[in-house]
């Protein structure tokens, strides 16, 4: 594809190139602004091309060899920046990677030329059997070392670093650590990037009673290379990520301390389910625009 | 955080714990107390955290099939959809990384498990090859151009090849009837159709996308013999000779040049 964008040409990272400490400009530039790409809006980007920086795509959903989803993808391709964001790799799980899907992903990357690709901090198969489901780590040393030596072998099959995204949660499991001390942990010793969803940290710090600035704080700020924002709901005490609304202030606040520690980052939102116009996404960014102007504001003032 | 003289389980036993209570699988797992395994606190107990992940993966997978045979769905009515899906999934979980191919297997379990109704599985079928076509690779499909461009004396040499996307699919009779009347356009599918649809005896329709639609219709034997030898790499010529064996030559051609034309016009030929 051709691909107007510097950002989305493919990294040729090597494995001595990746023990540098990264700076965040090089390897996850801002793309600003942009939105997932769903079913439900393909014709109106495709025919209307609106003024969102960049999309991020489901790589799952693309994995197919031809059809309507590779036709979409190489036209919104033409016109923006691309991501590839995965729900399969399974990356701490302790079944083997799956080889033949690395494999579809990296023949997609290679055709996409993706400004990143990434994928969750999370396990979803066992046995051979797959939950399809984002579940939750015990956040242990031996967790932290085998999810380590999984990520530094995906980025050598991929040849680029990942972004890995810290998920959202119901439970927890028995563990030496805190989820942000593992996350950052594992940042800097597989030397991968974060993708931090400011709304799974909204929900899993009220569902389990965690600290969010603790777990803001926590991120190492250069490896933080893209942020999500999304709707979630009520269900009894608890918080579920539901993806099918606008963002809840709170999580607009804690995106607005994100932005003062870490200064404006790639940022999308997340609607999959009672998916609206494209019109009321386009509002949702520019809420998220007036969020970040105003933190960067004070970022300077505090500077 | 935990007892120190209690030793901790590895990671692949608790997520195999974990994977086998969500899932309702039995892989066999250390049986762990929940509460050994969960911190449950004054928000939510143990038991209720880990019944939302048990309750989102039935929802998700009855989801995904939903919309991979949404024809079955409708014939069947929303909760008996569930309990059929419910009843796979536990009987086939799925073991590849993309809910695409959650479906595959569908279509025969349906013959094993609910054969006194053969309408259900053969709908199944299709659907299921609809929506595998749906995704397959795109080539240049052959237009009217290259046999007029053809040299006359040298018909018989003119090379043919079916287009990747395609597929046959074994049904029973009245698969397509039933599949048009469970479009989503259709007035109450369920008041219209009878609680047990019976199938007639077997045909074989061909699935194949043309651009971004997918289409299917009915082949006879002789035409699904024809399209064979021209998914193998066949030749026009070849074709002729075959139903020169079953008619004259007169009538041989005719039916020839008549699927020729369709073909094309269908977008089933690649350009070779």
């Amino acid at each position: 594809m051709a691909g107007g964008a510097s950002t989305g040409r493919r990294s040729h990272v090597t494995r001595d190139a990746m023990t540098t400490t990264p700076t965040p400009t090089a390897l996850f530039p801002n793309l600003g602004r942009g939105l997932g790409l769903r079913r439900e809006h393909y014709q109106h980007v495709v025919e209307n091309r609106p003024a969102v920086g960049w999309f991020e795509v489901i790589s799952e959903n693309f994995m197919g060899a031809g059809g309507n989803p590779r036709r979409v993808l190489e036209a919104v391709r033409r016109d923006y920046p691309v991501v590839l964001h995965g729900v399969s790799l399974s990356i701490g799980s302790t079944d083997p990677l799956d080889e033949r899907y690395l494999a579809e992903l990296d023949a997609l990357a290679r055709t996409v030329e993706p400004a990143w690709i990434s994928d969750h901090l999370c396990w979803g198969t066992a046995h051979g059997i797959n939950a399809h489901d984002l579940l939750p780590l015990p956040y242990t040393e031996e967790a932290l070392a085998h999810v380590a030596r999984r990520v530094e072998v995906v980025q050598e099959r991929l040849g680029r670093r990942i972004l890995l995204e810290n998920p959202s949660s119901y439970l927890e499991l028995d563990r030496d650590m805190a989820e942000h001390e593992f996350l950052a942990e594992l940042a800097r010793r597989a030397d991968c990037g974060i993708l931090l969803d400011v709304n799974n940290v909204f929900v899993s710090a009220h569902n389990h009673g965690w600290d969010p600035q603790a777990y803001l704080a926590a991120m190492p700020a250069e490896r933080v290379g893209q942020v999500h924002l999304a709707g979630h709901s009520e269900d009894g005490a608890l918080l579920i990520d539901t993806h099918d609304g606008q963002v809840a202030d709170g999580v607009w606040r804690l995106y607005a301390e994100a932005v003062g520690r870490f200064g404006a980052r790639s940022t999308m939102i997340e609607w999959d389910a009672d998916v609206p116009a494209f019109e009321e996404l386009e509002a949702e960014l520019a809420r998220a625009a007036r969020w970040e102007k105003t933190a960067l504001g004070e970022r300077r003032d505090a500077a | 955080m935990r007892p120190e003289r209690a030793p901790r389980p590895s990671l692949a036993s608790v997520q195999a714990s974990l994977l086998a209570r969500i899932t309702g699988q039995e892989l066999g797992a250390p049986a762990f107390e929940t509460a050994s395994l969960i911190r449950g606190d004054a928000r939510a107990s143990a038991e209720e955290r880990l019944a939302i992940y048990s309750f989102m993966y039935g929802a998700r997978l009855v989801e995904a099939l939903e919309s991979q045979f949404p024809r079955l769905a409708r014939l069947l009515g929303a909760d008996a959809f569930a309990d059929l899906t419910t009843d796979y999934v536990a009987d086939r979980p799925s073991r590849h990384p993309s809910l695409r191919e959650l479906g595959r297997a569908l279509p025969d379990w349906l013959t094993a498990r609910r054969g006194d109704e053969p309408a259900l599985a053969s709908l199944a079928a299709l659907e299921w090859t609809r929506a595998d076509v749906y995704d397959l690779a795109d080539e240049p499909a052959m237009s009217l151009d290259a046999p007029r461009a053809f040299p006359p004396e040298r018909f018989g040499e003119l090379p043919l090849k079916l287009i990747a996307a395609h597929r046959f699919v074994a049904v029973d009779r009245g698969t397509e009837a039933l599949w048009d009347d469970l479009a989503p356009s259709s007035a109450e599918a369920s008041a219209m159709l009878p609680v047990s649809p019976k199938a007639g005896p077997g045909e074989t329709l061909l699935v194949w996308r043309q651009e971004i639609a997918v289409y299917h219709r009915a082949v006879d034997s002789e035409e699904r013999a024809a399209l064979a030898l021209v998914s193998a790499g066949s030749r026009f010529g070849t074709m002729c000779d075959v139903l020169s064996a079953a008619h004259d030559d007169e009538a041989a051609a005719a039916r020839a040049f008549a699927w020729l034309s369709t073909w094309i016009s269908d977008g089933l030929l690649a350009v070779r």
